[in-house]
C-alpha cells in the first residue's frame, strides 16, 4: 500500500471515528458477559511472499465482559476467527486471528438519554496468521502484536430496551512480530499449538502507530430482554478491523464482520 | 446517527478495498548482467553466439504472470561468461541466497565425489552395515545391506516419503535421527525400485560425516565452495545432531549456483585446480536408473547420482523450479531460481523448464 493509500485510509479512519463520536450521553449500568459469533469478509496480503491480496469468508467466535468498575468501564474479551481466502487465480489460503484485549475506560461524558463517552487505555494481544499454501507450503506469515492502545466507547439509549454502542480502538505503542525475511524449511512448527502463541510473537520489535497500525471500529445495536428482571440481552453489530505494517515488507489485513452476541447481566 | 456511522464504515471499507488491489507479480528489470567482483566475466549474448531474439522470447514468457509463476530469476552462462541475467520480482534477488531445495542433492553428489577423490569410500558397494554398525544393530537385517550406490540412486527401499521426512525430521526432535531413518520400514528390497526421497541423500550425509569426521557442510566448505570462492551461503543442519541436511537444506546465490554449473563444464577444474575429478563427474551424470519423473513425452527421466540426464546434458532440479542445467556440447549453463516452497505453480517441473529453454540448446 503506497503513501497515498495510507493517507486516505488514515483520513477515512479519522472521519469514521469523528462521525461515530461527535454526538455524545447513559452508561450501561451493571456488568454483562456476552458470547458472540461473527461472519464477515477478510482480505489479507503479505508482500514478504507475494504482492497479491487474498479475500474470502471468515467465521469468528468471541466472549466479552463489560462492567462498571469505579469511575469507568472495564472492557475485556477474547476472540478467535478463521477465514478461507483466495487470490485472483483462486489459489487457496487460510487465515486465523486470535485476540485478547483488556481496556479500562473512564467515563468522560455521561448524559442519560443522550450520547455518553468513555475513553481510556487498552492492552491488546492479537495475532493474524496467514497460510498462502500455493506460494509457500512450508511457512506461515503473521502479524503478531502486543500493544497499548487508545480505546473509546460511546453509547446512547434509543428506547427503554434498545441501545446503540460504538467503539473505536487504535494502537499507540507496542511490540510487533513479523516473520523473518529468511527462514529455513519447516522452521515454523506449524503442527504445534505453541507456534501460534509463542512462535508468532518471537523477535518482536518495539514500535508506534507510526510504524504499524491496528484499528478496530465497532457499532452494536443492543437490546435488553425482560427489563426490570435479571437482564439478558442480545446485540447485532458491525465491525471493521484493519492491520497494516511495512516491515520487513508491506502486509495488510482488512476485515468487515457482522456480529451477533447474547449477553447476560451479572 | 446510526445511519451516519454505518455510512462511515461502508465508506471506509470501500476506500481501503481500492488500496489493496494486487500489485504486479513480475517486473522487467533488465537482462544485462552487472559486473561484480565475483569472478564472473560479463559478455553479450551475441559475442558468444547466442541469439538475442531467442533470449527475448524466453524473457517474454518469464514476464507473463500466468507462466513460470514462481520464477524469481534466470541466468545464462556461455563459454564461461555470464551473458544474460534477469530478475523478475526484485533486483535484490541477485545478491541474496535462495533455497535451492533438491539441487542440494546434486551438490551432495559433488561433495561425495570430492570425498571419494580423497580416498574415502573406496567402493560404492559399502553398505549401511559397514557404515553404521551401531545404528542398524537390532533392526531388520536387510537394513544393513543398503549400499552407497543404492543411496545415490534413490533405491534404498526405505519407506519415508518427503512430506513425512520434512515434517518428522525438522519439526520433531529425535535422540538419534540417523537411527530414526533406518528404523523406517522397507517398501521394496534395496536396489529394486527408484523412489525419490530425502532420506537417501541424508544417509549419504551421515556416511560422509561418519567416514571423514566432518559434517557435509564443512567438507563442502573446504573442498567445493572454498575453491569456487562461494562464501555467502547457508546450509541447514539437523537441530538434534548437527548433521547437514543433504536433501534440501542448501541456500545459494544465483551466480554461485551458476559457478557449480561452470565447474561441471570445466570437468571439475576451477582456476587450474581440480575440485572434483572428471571421472566422478562422468559417473555422477551418467544415467544409472530411470526416475519416477516423466519428460515432455511421458517417458521417465534418466537419473544419475542425484543428477537428471536431459537432452544435451544434465540438470539439477529443486522443488518450486530451481534448475541448474549444464550442456557440455554448447558450453552452456542455465540457472533458474524460484519461490522454493510452492505447490505445483506453472514452471515448477523440469519438462516445463526444458521446453522454455529448448531454443538455446
Amino acid at each position: 500500500m503506497g503513501r497515498r493509500c495510507q493517507a486516505r485510509a488514515a483520513c477515512a479512519a479519522v472521519l469514521a471515528f469523528w462521525s461515530a463520536t461527535r454526538a455524545v450521553a447513559a452508561t450501561p449500568e451493571g456488568r454483562s458477559l456476552s458470547a458472540g459469533v461473527d461472519v464477515g469478509v477478510r482480505t489479507a496480503r503479505d508482500d514478504l511472499i507475494v504482492p497479491l491480496a487474498s479475500t474470502g469468508p471468515a467465521l469468528g467466535f468471541g466472549a466479552r465482559f463489560v462492567g462498571a468498575v469505579g469511575p469507568g468501564l472495564l472492557d475485556t474479551g477474547v476472540r478467535f476467527q478463521l477465514a478461507a481466502l483466495f487470490d485472483r487465480s483462486d489459489h487457496p489460503a487460510a487465515s486465523i486471528f486470535h485476540a485478547f484485549r483488556l481496556a479500562y475506560l473512564p467515563v468522560v461524558v455521561n448524559r442519560p438519554d443522550r450520547w455518553s463517552l468513555a475513553l481510556g487505555p487498552a492492552l491488546v494481544w492479537e495475532t493474524d496468521v496467514l497460510w498462502l499454501h500455493a506460494w509457500d507450503d512450508a511457512h506461515a506469515y503473521w502479524l503478531g502484536r502486543r500493544y497499548l492502545g487508545l480505546s473509546a466507547r460511546a453509547w446512547r439509549p434509543r428506547s427503554a430496551t434498545w441501545r446503540l454502542e460504538l467503539t473505536a480502538e487504535l494502537n499507540v505503542l507496542g511490540f510487533e512480530s513479523r516473520p523473518p525475511a529468511y527462514r529455513y524449511k519447516n522452521e515454523d512448527a506449524l503442527t504445534q499449538v505453541s507456534f501460534y502463541f509463542a512462535g508468532v510473537n518471537r523477535d518482536a520489535a518495539f514500535g508506534s502507530v507510526l510504524d504499524w497500525q491496528a484499528l478496530r471500529l465497532e457499532a452494536d445495536l443492543c437490546r435488553t430482554l425482560a427489563p426490570g428482571a435479571r437482564k439478558k440481552g442480545h446485540s447485532l453489530g458491525l465491525e471493521a478491523r484493519i492491520a497494516h505494517t511495512s516491515a520487513p515488507a508491506e502486509a495488510f489485513v482488512f476485515e468487515l464482520n457482522v456480529r451477533y452476541a447474547y449477553a447476560w447481566d451479572l | 446517527m446510526t445511519k451516519r456511522a454505518g455510512m462511515a464504515l461502508v465508506g471506509l471499507s470501500l476506500l481501503l478495498s481500492s488500496c489493496i488491489l494486487d500489485d504486479p507479480l513480475k517486473h522487467d528489470l533488465g537482462v544485462v548482467p552487472e559486473p561484480l567482483a565475483d569472478g564472473w566475466i560479463i559478455a553479450t549474448p551475441e559475442s558468444v553466439g547466442l541469439s538475442p531474439e531467442a533470449l527475448s522470447r524466453i524473457h517474454a514468457v518469464l514476464l507473463r504472470e500466468d507462466r513460470f509463476v514462481g520464477t524469481l530469476g534466470m541466468l545464462v552462462v556461455k563459454d564461461g561468461k555470464l551473458v544474460w541475467e534477469t530478475y523478475l520480482r526484485s533486483p535484490a534477488d541477485r545478491d541474496r541466497v535462495h533455497h535451492v531445495q533438491s539441487v542440494t542433492k546434486s551438490v551432495t553428489a559433488l561433495v561425495f565425489g570430492a570425498a571419494q577423490d580423497r580416498g574415502y569410500f573406496p567402493s560404492l558397494s559399502q553398505n549401511t552395515g559397514e557404515l553404521f554398525p551401531d545404528e542398524v544393530a537390532g533392526l531388520d537385517p536387510v537394513k544393513a545391506t543398503i549400499t552407497l550406490q543404492q543411496l545415490l540412486t534413490m533405491t534404498s527401499g526405505l519407506q519415508f516419503d518427503n512430506v513425512d521426512f520434512d515434517l518428522e525430521m525438522y519439526t520433531f526432535h529425535h535422540a538419534d535421527p540417523l537411527r530414526y531413518i533406518l528404523e523406517k520400514p522397507m517398501y521394496a528390497a534395496p536396489g529394486e525400485r527408484f523412489s525419490y526421497r530425502n532420506a537417501d541423500p541424508q544417509l549419504v550425509s551421515y556416511a560422509l560425516q561418519r567416514v571423514t569426521g566432518s559434517t557435509e557442510q564443512a567438507l563442502a566448505d573446504a573442498w567445493l565452495f572454498g575453491p569456487l570462492g562461494v562464501q555467502d551461503y547457508h546450509w541447514q543442519s539437523d537441530e538434534d545432531d548437527g548433521a547437514t541436511v543433504a536433501g534440501n537444506g542448501l541456500h545459494l546465490k544465483p551466480r554461485d549456483l551458476a559457478k557449480l554449473g561452470q565447474l561441471l563444464l570445466d570437468r571439475g577444474q576451477w582456476q587450474g585446480q581440480t575440485v572434483v575429478s572428471s571421472a566422478w563427474l562422468d559417473e555422477m551424470t551418467t544415467s544409472h536408473i530411470l526416475s519416477d519423473f516423466l519428460d515432455e513425452d511421458g517417458r521417465p527421466i534418466p537419473y544419475g547420482y542425484y543428477w537428471y540426464a536431459v537432452p544435451g546434458g544434465f540438470a539439477a532440479w529443486g522443488n518450486g523450479g530451481q534448475y541448474l542445467l549444464v550442456d557440455p556440447a554448447r558450453q552452456l549453463v542455465i540457472v533458474q531460481i524460484a519461490l522454493p516452497d510452492t505447490a505445483g505453480l506453472d514452471g515448477s517441473t523440469l519438462p516445463e523448464f526444458m521446453a522454455l529453454v529448448r531454443e538455446l540448446l
